[in-house]
C-alpha cells in the first residue's frame, strides 16, 4: 500500500557522536544538529532517535525525538525538541563539540506515494519535526507537498521555512488568528480536490481526528505519529504499548490490542491508531 | 556459626580470599582463553561459575523481559560472551499486556507495568526458542503461569524441547492483576516447587519477590522443595504521580520499581540468602556497571542478571563481562569463584 511504513528497516546503531550545532528556533523551541553520519546516512523518513547526554545526572533512560532533517553529504541529522523536564534541559544546554549518546535510526521508515499523487503533512508544535524530514525525502523523489502547520500563535510557528524552501505549500493556522480558517476545513478542500495520496499528522490528536475524517471521506491513506513512552526504543522493554484498533473480524476483535510504537511506529495506520 | 536452613549441597562460603598479586598489569582483558597465559604472562582469570547443576562461561546475563531473546541486539554484540541468554516470561496464553502508560522513570529509577504481553508458548517456540539455542550459549527459559496446573503444564513443554538448560520461574511479577505472585509467601513458593519438581529434570530457578518480610524463609521454602539455584529477585511494589493531571501516571496506577535505585536493597536480600543459606544464587537489581556486578559476587551472587540498563546501553552486558575480568585481572585473582562470597565474615 503507498506510504506504508515498510517492513524491515536495517539494523540501528548505537554511538557516541559530536553536537555540531546548539540553538534556540522560535517561541523557545530547539535545535540541536548531530554529526553522526552512520545515522544521518540511514535515516528515513519517519524515523526516530534516543538520545542521552553524557551528564545526565540521576536521569536512567534516553530521550526519544524525531529526526527533522538530514544532511548525509554532511554526516548530520537534526533534532526539533521543546524544553519540558531535566532531560530536554540538559540536551538543550550541550554545546557544539559536546558528546552525545545516540540510538537510531529506530522505527518503521515511512514509504511515500510511488502513483505519483502528493502528500498532506499536518502538524502542531514539535510536531513539524517528521513532517520537515518526509518534506526533504518527497523533495528528493518529486512529490508534490501541502502542509498545515498548526501553532498556538505566530510566534510560535516553527518550520515552516524549512518546508518551504523543501518546495512544501504551506498554509499556517494560528490559534490567535481570528480569520485563520479551520484545519479541518482545508483538508477536507485538499484532499477532495485529488491528487494527493496520503496524509500524516504528528502533534494533536484534534488533527489527527480531523486527518482521519478526510481520509474517510476522500479514500486516502493516513499515518499519524502515535504518542508514548519509551524506556528503550528499540523493541525489548514493552514499555511503548499504543492501544490499537483490530480489524472487526480478527480475533482479537473486542479484546485490548496493543503495539509498541518504537517498533510498529512511530507511525501508525490512522485507521489502527486511537485517535479519539 | 549457626548451621544454614535449607538444602546443604556442599557449598562453602570461601573462608579465605587470595590476597593482592603483585605484579599483576591492569586491564589486561584479551581473547585468550581462561588459564592460557598473555603475552606479559598472566593468566586470564577464569569467569565460569557452578550454579547447581548448570555451569556458566560468564557470571552476567541479561533479566527477563529486559532483552526480548536478544534478537534486537544481535548486531552490536556477540551474544556467546554471555553466561546464558533468557526470554521474556513466557505464560500459559497470549496476553495482551496492560494499558499505557506502561513506563515511568523516576531518581535512578525505572517504573514499569508492562503486564507480560506476550503471544504465548507456540509462538515461543517457533520464533524466538531456535533463534536463543543459535546464541552460542546456555539457554535458560523464563516462564510463569497464575496456578500451579499451568506452571505444570508450561514444564512438562519445554522438557519435550531440545537445547533448554535450565528453567527460571517467575513467581513475582507483580504486574498480572488476576493474582496474588506466589513468591509473596514461603508456603506458596514450597507448594508450587513440590507441584512442578517431579515434571522435569530440567535446572528450575525460582525467582523471588523483594516484596517479603523474610527473603530467607521464601528461599528456603524454594530450596527444599526442590529449586536448584534462585534468582534474587524481581522488581519493588511502586508508583507516581502526574502533577498536572493530578492522578497516578501508570495505566494500572502501580508497578515494580527496578535499575540503580533498587541495587541497594537487593544486595541486603543476597546477602542475607547467602549468609544462611546453601543456595546458588542469581542476583538481579539495578547491575548497570561492572562495579554492580562485582558487588553483587562479593555479596555471595554467584552470576547476575542486567535488566534496566540494557535500555539505554545495550552493550552493558558485554561492558559489565569486560570490567569484572579486568577487575580480577587488577587484584591478581585467577577465576571469578575466588571473589564470590569474599564479603562475608570469615567461617571457620
Ligand atoms: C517517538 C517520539 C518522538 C518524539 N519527538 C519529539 C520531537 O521531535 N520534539 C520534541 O520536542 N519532543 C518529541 N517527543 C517528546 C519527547 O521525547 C519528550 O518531550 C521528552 O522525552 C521529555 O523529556 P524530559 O526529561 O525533558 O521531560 P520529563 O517530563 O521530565 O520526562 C520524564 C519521562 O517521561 C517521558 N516523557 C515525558 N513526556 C513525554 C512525551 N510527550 N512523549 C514521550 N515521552 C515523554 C520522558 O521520556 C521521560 O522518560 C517525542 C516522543 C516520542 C515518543
Ligand atoms: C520493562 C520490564 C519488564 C520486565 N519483565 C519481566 C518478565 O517478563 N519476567 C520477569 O521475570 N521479570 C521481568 N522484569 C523484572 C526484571 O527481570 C528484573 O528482575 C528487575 O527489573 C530488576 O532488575 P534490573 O534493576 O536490572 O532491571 C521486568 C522488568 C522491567 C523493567
Ligand atoms: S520503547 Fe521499549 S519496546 Fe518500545
Amino acid at each position: 500500500m503507498s506510504g506504508a511504513p515498510t517492513a524491515a528497516p536495517a539494523p540501528w546503531h548505537m554511538l557516541t557522536a559530536a553536537v555540531a550545532e546548539s540553538r534556540v528556533d522560535a517561541a523557545g523551541y530547539r535545535r540541536l544538529v548531530v554529526y553522526a553520519p552512520a545515522v544521518a546516512q540511514a535515516c528515513g523518513p519517519g524515523q526516530f532517535v534516543m538520545l542521552r547526554s553524557p551528564e545526565w545526572g540521576m536521569l536512567l533512560l534516553s530521550r526519544p525525538f524525531d529526526v527533522y532533517r538530514t544532511d548525509p553529504q554532511a554526516g548530520t541529522f537534526e533534532i526539533l525538541f521543546k524544553v519540558k523536564g531535566e532531560g530536554t534541559q540538559r540536551l538543550a544546554s550541550l554545546r557544539a563539540g559536546d558528546d552525545i549518546h545516540v540510538l537510531g535510526p529506530l522505527g518503521k521508515p515511512l514509504q511515500l506515494p510511488v502513483d505519483g499523487r502528493g502528500v498532506i503533512l499536518v502538524s502542531r508544535g514539535a510536531g513539524v519535526s517528521p513532517m520537515v524530514r518526509i518534506a526533504q525525502e518527497c523533495a528528493a523523489q518529486g512529490v508534490p507537498v501541502r502542509a498545515i502547520v498548526s501553532a498556538a500563535s505566530r510566534e510560535r510557528l516553527v518550520g515552516v521555512d524549512d518546508l518551504t524552501a523543501l518546495g512544501a505549500s504551506v498554509q499556517p493556522v494560528t490559534d490567535d488568528d481570528p480569520d485563520a480558517p479551520s484545519p479541518d476545513r482545508i483538508l477536507d478542500d485538499w484532499a477532495a480536490g485529488g491528487g494527493y495520496g496520503a496524509v500524516y499528522v504528528c502533534g494533536s490528536r484534534r488533527l489527527a481526528r480531523a486527518a482521519k475524517r478526510a481520509c474517510q471521506a476522500h479514500g486516502l491513506s493516513g499515518y499519524v505519529f502515535v504518542e508514548s513512552h519509551m524506556a528503550c526504543g528499540f523493541g525489548i522493554c514493552h514499555g511503548c504499548a499504543v492501544p490499537v484498533r483490530p480489524a472487526q473480524d480478527a480475533p482479537e476483535a473486542g479484546k485490548p490490542v496493543y503495539a509498541l510504537a518504537c517498533v510498529q511506529g512511530p507511525a501508525m495506520p490512522i485507521e489502527e491508531a486511537v485517535v479519539d | 556459626m549457626e548451621a544454614k536452613r535449607g538444602q546443604v549441597q556442599g557449598r562453602t562460603v570461601p573462608g579465605t580470599v587470595p590476597g593482592e598479586a603483585p605484579g599483576t598489569a591492569p586491564g589486561m582483558a584479551s581473547a585468550a582463553a581462561p588459564g592460557e597465559a598473555t603475552g606479559a604472562g598472566v593468566p586470564v582469570p577464569d569467569l565460569s561459575v557452578q550454579i547447581g547443576p548448570l555451569r556458566l562461561k560468564a557470571p552476567v546475563m541479561p533479566a527477563s523481559g529486559c532483552f526480548n531473546v536478544g534478537q534486537e541486539v544481535a548486531h552490536l554484540f556477540d551474544l556467546s560472551c554471555m553466561g546464558a541468554v533468557i526470554n521474556k516470561t513466557v505464560m500459559p496464553t497470549p496476553r495482551p499486556g496492560n494499558p499505557p502508560h506502561r513506563v515511568l522513570e523516576r531518581s535512578a529509577g525505572l517504573i514499569n507495568s508492562i503486564g507480560i504481553p506476550g503471544k504465548g508458548p507456540e509462538y515461543f517456540l517457533q520464533h524466538q526458542l531456535p533463534f536463543m539455542r543459535s546464541a552460542g550459549t546456555r539457554v535458560i527459559v523464563s516462564i510463569g503461569g497464575l496456578s500451579e496446573t499451568d506452571f505444570v503444564a508450561l514444564i512438562a513443554l519445554m522438557d519435550a524441547q531440545e537445547g533448554i538448560d535450565a528453567l527460571e520461574l517467575d513467581l513475582s511479577c507483580p504486574n498480572h492483576a488476576e493474582s496474588v505472585p506466589f513468591a509473596l509467601s514461603a508456603r506458596a513458593t514450597g507448594s508450587l516447587l513440590r507441584a512442578v519438581r517431579g515434571v522435569t529434570r530440567l535446572p528450575l530457578i525460582a525467582k523471588l519477590s523483594p516484596n517479603v518480610s523474610d527473603i530467607v524463609a521464601v528461599a528456603a521454602a524454594a530450596m527444599e522443595a526442590g529449586a536448584d539455584a534462585l534468582c534474587v529477585a524481581n522488581t519493588y511494589p511502586a508508583m507516581g504521580i502526574d502533577l498536572e493531571e493530578r492522578r497516578p501516571v501508570l495505566g494500572i496506577q502501580t508497578g515494580g520499581l527496578s535499575g540503580p535505585a533498587i541495587k541497594p536493597m537487593t544486595l541486603r536480600l543476597v546477602w542475607q540468602i547467602v549468609g544462611e543459606l546453601d543456595a546458588p544464587v542469581i542476583a538481579c537489581g539495578g547491575v548497570t556497571r561492572w562495579q554492580d556486578a562485582v558487588e553483587y559476587l562479593l555479596a555471595g551472587a554467584r552470576a547476575v542478571q542486567v535488566g534496566t540498563a540494557n535500555f539505554t546501553n545495550p552493550r552493558a552486558i558485554p561492558e559489565i563481562i569486560d570490567g569484572v575480568r579486568a577487575y580480577l585481572e587488577r587484584h591478581g585473582f585467577t577465576r571469578v569463584t575466588d571473589i564470590i562470597g569474599a564479603a562475608h565474615p570469615r567461617r571457620t
